[in-house]
């Protein structure tokens, strides 16, 4: 508790700021809402059309591989500042390692995962 | 204890693995549709001998082979093999989902299945679980030709799947914060001899047993089951009914036993609220259902909540029929879903239980199965379900619970309704249902197997439940003397 | 209990194991395949398989005789702390008798049934259920717990059920099977509750533990709402209840003249020689028990006693060959009982063994002349027959051999086994022998009489049935008479292993049955001059009663009638089986009915049941409905429900405990 001490004063101020904040505004506002103050935003114009757009699940896919193989160059990052200590057998667990996620890669591509269409 | 790296140990995983990965990579080039099937089926059977045959020793202290995992690794080799041939089946007449991914995707669940229950280390546990719970998200997912709702299935399961694996983590780093280690034998040493305050240590169990209640679907960590057991192919229904199930209680098991042996009493206590509700609200939803998958979802509730009965009763010969339990219900639910396998592939409607009126008049076979099954399930004698139920509920009372037990027998009775409900439509009502079908041998050699050793369980459990109390003992011993 | 020294085998034995199952298995796939595959032939599988059973038993016979018991357990079906059930096989003396007797009359009686059933179309379905039940009877006999006994006794009841039910679409005879099955069912509840009380005393259910237990309770006494009861007596006297109800002594012997409705090997093996001689064999079995409390041997002798006389006054009445015999097989029951209660168990056993040829022999003997009669309305009337010496010369002589066996004429096999009750009764420890003695005695020339007013009217005389059955009847097929002549044959000789010493006979089956049975309770010195004037007097009463129903039946016709004209109350009385039936109904049936009418039926059914079932049924479908809507199929409230789950419990668990 001590040592944490002022960690727990900055967390309150920020919690108690962030809710005065808002209550007070939700409390003291003035409230005079009219059509043209209520809608969506599109550059002075009448809006039109609907304002969701289709999302390309592409997208998706593309976050999906990138967090795998980030994943994989994250752990790559200390094996290689250890590598001198880790010797033939370490050598040989990264190799196992890739070659899984080469496996992976291998199916990804032959399964048109990484072609934009 | 130094890190011994007997590779030989670890060999059942690594083939699983390398032969996956070869059908995942292969699948795509053979002109041959039934060429995963083939190789995943002969990996099967050659894991069979390989978990016959492997060397019991330590690879790492986190893995261990010894007589109870292999032993639990056959009862799920079994189930698997069975799921496989009325796979095959299935994927014969629903030919979009004939990839060879499924076959890829199931051993590398099982991949992870053996792990659960090898492992001596509570990480290894998740990756375990992590391992087994991914590919049953793309298998669920693989049948949107046919089921729209199946993405919303496995997209459910997965969230849901994310959250208990949120829990495992949280329980982890408290055990790990207080104890220091994960080992399990350790952790149960530790609390013995540092007297570590109990309640942290229930406190991380609790966390434990959220993210385990929702792979086994206890209440209220249920809601995922329907949808995704409903929108899921009918095989992988099967597959996570009864295999993950069962994974998940041998393992949860193995954790009470091994790692939280003196709160074991304490923990029974824990479970009772938990383990009637499961049964009572499984029981009751089911009985409303006019889909039979939906239904026996429901009813896979309540079992669980049977078999958690076992938990409650913190014996070792409870645990022992846990586990016993949960492997009658992957038999009783690999046998019924491979009936309904046969039902699906001919007439689509017949899953609808109104539809099945009249069924016996022409199919007095199926009937005949699906009427071992039903009894099964309810718990009539001679069945293997009435024997499991029946020693669950004696080591219950046994353990002085009563009120449990009359209030579980009391649920239970309402249980047996949607069962019975199904027979009664099958047998008595009046109508005419006529298909085409014809027998193939994948359909009829898991559908007869496991028939026949539902009846022969009924009558003469005493050889597996001996083994699986040599399991439990063992796990007793590794208590006492740990490796 | 075992006094001469036995080599016992322990071990799984094949042939002890096959005799049993063999007939399970024949008669399962006779049910199953039966009505598609086997149809006429369905006769085949059964026959094969009690046949096999009968050389088994023989062959275990053999063994038994030369000095080996079998006292096996098979496996162990629930095993929990104090209890154990499982399936286990005990040879002794006894049971070897028992099931050789049981295999040979089955076998015969299966070969019978394939000319006397042949055309009927349940023709698969009959010999799958002779074959369980035979099955059953056979576990029943070879037990060697109590929990078996009773799993061979239920079984042997609902085959009883299925079998006096066959021809299910006559009402009178889906009716008996009923009856049948309730009276048997209120005997077995004491049954059970006396199996109950054995397990609570003694802490087990297998024989060999019993009996060397059975003296710690011999001093005790339970108290029930302030009388003091002697537990032997109660547990006896409730396991009695079983046998009353399933041996058809009074009072729950209503059931078996109605279950002469089944076809007439069903009354020849199940109403005749096996099923109700199960009870006889359950009180020989757990003789200790009984003996330990006079009082309920006293019951079971005038239990026995009375049922005896009764039927014997009832059957000479009856019009139906059938019922005759079914009266006169209560008759016998009660000689066995009588034999029972007087301490002479080996001759209660002796007369079952005998009885039991001699009475097949019996009714297979009326179901070819029924055969024969069957384009009659009613092909049981005896009034119908006459003269069928010589239109069925075989079954003729059969009969008159079965006869003579059952009316104790010496040589046959009757005597030697009526007389050894006799004898034994005269010369009891307890003081009920020569009551007991007297009853037997007057009974015996009854016996006589009827049985010989059934051969005078049937085989004697003119056929008077001609314009019923437009012509002549002829024998039956050698298929029936075949087995007749078998039995003629045992209904004779049956007796020969117990020609008493006095006639200068050796008393085998005293000797082969006394180390499980004991020693009879007689005095210790036995003045031959008595025996020999006991036997006069039996032979004596035999003789007077032929004599008596052929001077009725033959001599002077116009004696028939005199009893029921000038008696008439006295012989309405009779006739209608002493008013048992209407008693019964009177007292229990109808308050019964009136009891469900008006109260049951308008308030706790209607009201208080109802409203529980429905009720509940409601509670949960509202439970149910409300539930549906929690499983909205949005993640998020999932995901919420989880949270929520966990956050209770870890409330719950760390500040509430």
């Amino acid at each position: 508790m001590s040592i944490y001490q002022g960690f727990f004063i900055f967390a309150f101020i920020l919690l108690a700021l962030g809710v005065i904040l808002v209550v007070v505004n939700n409390l003291l506002a003035l409230r005079r809402p009219y059509k043209e103050k209520l809608i969506a935003y599109e550059c002075g114009l009448d809006p039109s059309g609907d304002t969701r757009i289709p999302f390309r699940i592409r997208f998706y896919l593309i976050g999906l591989l990138f967090l795998v193989f980030d994943v994989e160059i994250v752990f790559l990052y200390p094996w290689a500042i250890v590598f001198d200590h880790l010797g033939l057998f370490g050598f040989i667990e990264i190799f196992v390692f890739m070659i899984m996620l080469l496996v992976a890669y291998i199916y990804a591509w032959s399964e048109g995962a990484l072609t934009w269409e | 204890m130094g890190i011994t790296l007997n590779f030989s140990v670890i060999f059942t995983e690594i083939i699983f693995i390398l032969i996956s990965s070869l059908i995942f990579l292969t699948d795509k080039f053979i002109k041959n549709k039934n060429y995963s099937f083939y190789i995943a089926f002969i990996t099967l059977i050659v894991g069979i001998f390989l978990a016959l045959f492997t060397p019991f020793g330590n690879f790492t202290y986190a893995y261990q082979n010894d007589f109870s995992s292999s032993i639990l690794k056959l009862f799920v080799l079994f189930g698997a093999i069975l799921i496989t041939l009325i796979s095959y089946n299935y994927l014969q007449h629903f030919k979009a989902l004939n990839y060879g991914e499924y076959y890829g995707l199931i051993l590398f669940s099982l991949v992870g299945s053996f792990i659960m229950l090898s492992a001596m280390d509570l990480l290894t546990i998740y990756l375990g679980l992590e391992l087994m719970s991914f590919p049953v998200y793309f298998l669920i997912a693989l049948n949107y030709a046919y089921n729209k709702t199946s993405l919303e299935g496995s997209l459910k399961y997965f969230l849901m799947g994310s959250l208990g694996s949120l829990f495992i983590l949280i329980g982890l780093g408290l055990v790990y914060y207080f104890i220091g280690t994960f080992t399990l034998p350790e952790i149960s040493h530790k609390l013995i001899e540092e007297s570590i305050n109990n309640k942290i240590l229930l406190l991380a169990f609790i966390f434990f047993l959220g993210g385990f209640s929702i792979k086994l679907s206890f209440v209220p960590f249920h809601m995922w089951a329907p949808d995704a057991y409903e929108s899921a192919p009918v095989p992988i229904t099967s597959f996570i009914a009864s295999i993950m199930k069962f994974t998940a209680m041998a393992t949860l098991v193995k954790i009470i036993l091994i790692g939280f042996n003196p709160l074991k009493v304490q923990i029974g206590e824990l479970l009772i609220p938990i383990i009637l509700l499961t049964i009572l609200i499984g029981n009751i939803m089911a009985i409303k259902q006019d889909n039979i998958i939906r239904m026996l979802a429901y009813s896979s509730i309540a079992h669980a909540g049977y078999a958690g009965l076992g938990l409650i009763s913190g014996n070792y010969a409870g645990y022992s029929f846990s586990i016993f339990y949960m492997l009658v219900y992957l038999i009783m639910t690999i046998g019924i879903f491979s009936v309904l396998v046969f039902l699906a592939n001919y007439k689509k409607d017949l899953l609808n239980i109104p539809n099945m009126a009249g069924l016996s008049k022409n199919y007095p076979f199926i009937s005949f199965l699906i009427l071992i099954f039903m009894f099964s399930l309810a718990g009539v004698p001679p069945t293997a379900g009435f024997m499991a139920k029946f020693y669950v509920f004696l080591f219950l009372i046994k353990a002085k619970y009563i009120w449990v037990a009359l209030l579980a027998i009391l649920f239970s009775v309402i249980g047996a309704y949607p069962y019975l409900r199904v027979l009664k439509v099958i047998y008595m009502d009046e109508k005419d249902i006529s298909f085409e079908y014809k027998y193939g041998i994948t359909f009829l050699i898991p559908v007869c197997l496991t028939a026949f050793l539902v009846i022969i369980l009924g009558v003469y459990p005493q050889v597996l439940t001996n083994i699986i109390y040599k399991t439990i003992y063992l796990y007793v011993n590794l208590f006492f003397y740990p490796q | 209990m075992l006094e001469k020294s036995f080599e016992v085998m322990t071990n799984f034995n094949i042939f002890v194991f096959l005799i049993p199952f063999l007939p399970l298995v024949a008669s399962i796939i006779t049910l199953i395949f039966g009505k598609k595959y086997f149809r006429d032939k369905s006769h085949f599988l059964p026959v094969l398989a009690l046949f096999l059973s009968f050389l088994l038993s023989i062959k275990v016979l053999i063994d038994v005789i030369g000095g080996k018991i079998y006292n096996f357990d098979v496996y162990t079906w629930i095993f929990a702390s104090h209890l154990k059930v499982g399936l286990g096989f005990l040879i002794d003396p006894l049971s070897a008798l028992m099931v050789a007797m049981v295999a040979s009359l089955s076998f015969l009686i299966h070969v019978y049934s394939i000319g006397y059933m042949s055309g009927d179309p349940g023709y698969y379905r009959f010999f799958s259920y002779i074959s369980l039940f035979t099955f059953f009877m056979f576990m029943l006999c070879m037990s060697n717990n109590l929990a078996q006994l009773y799993l061979g006794w239920e079984g042997v009841g609902l085959c009883s059920y299925l079998l006096i039910g066959f021809w299910y679409e006559k009402k009178s005879a889906a009716d008996a099977g009923k009856k049948a099955f309730i009276v048997n069912r209120v005997g077995d509840f004491g049954f059970a509750l006396g199996i109950f009380m054995v397990f609570y005393y003694l802490g087990t259910l297998y024989y060999h533990e019993i009996f060397p237990k059975l003296p710690e309770i011999s001093h005790s006494y339970l108290n029930i709402l302030g009388l003091k009861v002697y537990v032997p007596f109660l547990a006896s006297f409730l396991l009695f209840c079983g046998a009353v109800g399933k041996s058809a002594q009074f009072p729950l012997h209503v059931w078996l003249p109605d279950a002469m409705e089944g076809p007439t090997p069903v009354s020849a093996l199940i109403h005749a020689a096996t099923m109700v001689t199960a009870g006889v064999f359950m009180v020989c079995r757990l003789h200790p028990l009984f003996e330990l409390s006079n009082a309920m041997m006293c019951i079971v002798a005038f239990v026995g006693a009375f049922t005896c006389f009764m039927a014997a006054t009832i059957a000479p009445t009856q019009f139906d060959i059938k019922r005759v015999i079914a009266f006169s097989t209560l008759s016998q029951l009660g000689y066995m009982f009588m034999a029972c209660g007087v301490g002479a168990f080996i001759a209660g056993m002796f007369h079952l063994f005998t009885h039991a040829y001699f009475k097949a022999l019996l009714f297979l003997g009326a179901g070819s002349v029924i055969h024969a009669l069957h384009h009659a309305p009613d092909p049981n009337d005896i009034r119908i027959m006459g003269g069928l010496k010589k239109y069925m010369p075989v079954t003729f002589w059969t009969f008159l051999i079965a006869s003579l066996s059952i009316s104790g004429i010496p040589g046959f096999a009757g005597f030697f086994s009526k007389d050894e009750i006799l004898s034994q009764a005269y010369f009891s420890q307890y003081s009920w022998g020569k009551i007991i003695w007297f009853i037997g005695w007057v009974v015996a020339a009854m016996t006589a009489f009827y049985t010989f007013r059934v051969v005078f009217r049937a085989f004697y005389g003119e056929f008077k049935g001609k314009d019923v059955i437009h012509g002549y009847p002829h024998e039956s097929p050698k298929v029936m008479t075949i087995p007749l002549i078998f039995l003629a044959i045992g209904a004779v000789i049956a007796g020969w292993i117990g020609v008493p010493e006095v006639l200068g006979g050796n008393n085998l089956i005293e000797k082969f049955l006394e180390p499980v049975l004991g020693h009879p309770k007689v005095i210790h010195e036995i003045p031959h001059s008595t025996e020999y004037l006991l036997m006069g007097l039996s032979v004596l009463a035999g003789l007077s009663g032929i004599f008596l129903a052929w001077l009725v039946y033959i001599k002077v016709p116009a004696l028939e009638t005199v009893f029921s004209r000038n008696l008439k109350l006295l012989y309405t009385f009779l006739y209608r089986k002493w008013c048992f039936d209407e008693l019964y109904h009177l007292i229990i049936i109808r308050p019964v009915l009136w009891t469900a009418r008006c109260i049951v039926s308008k308030i706790s059914d209607n009201f208080i049941i109802e409203g529980i079932v429905n009720g509940s049924a409601r509670l949960v479908n509202i439970v149910g409905t409300g539930l549906r809507y929690l499983h909205t199929g949005i993640v998020n409230y999932y995901g919420s429900f989880v949270l929520l789950g966990v956050i209770i419990y870890i409330i719950l668990y760390l500040y509430l405990k």
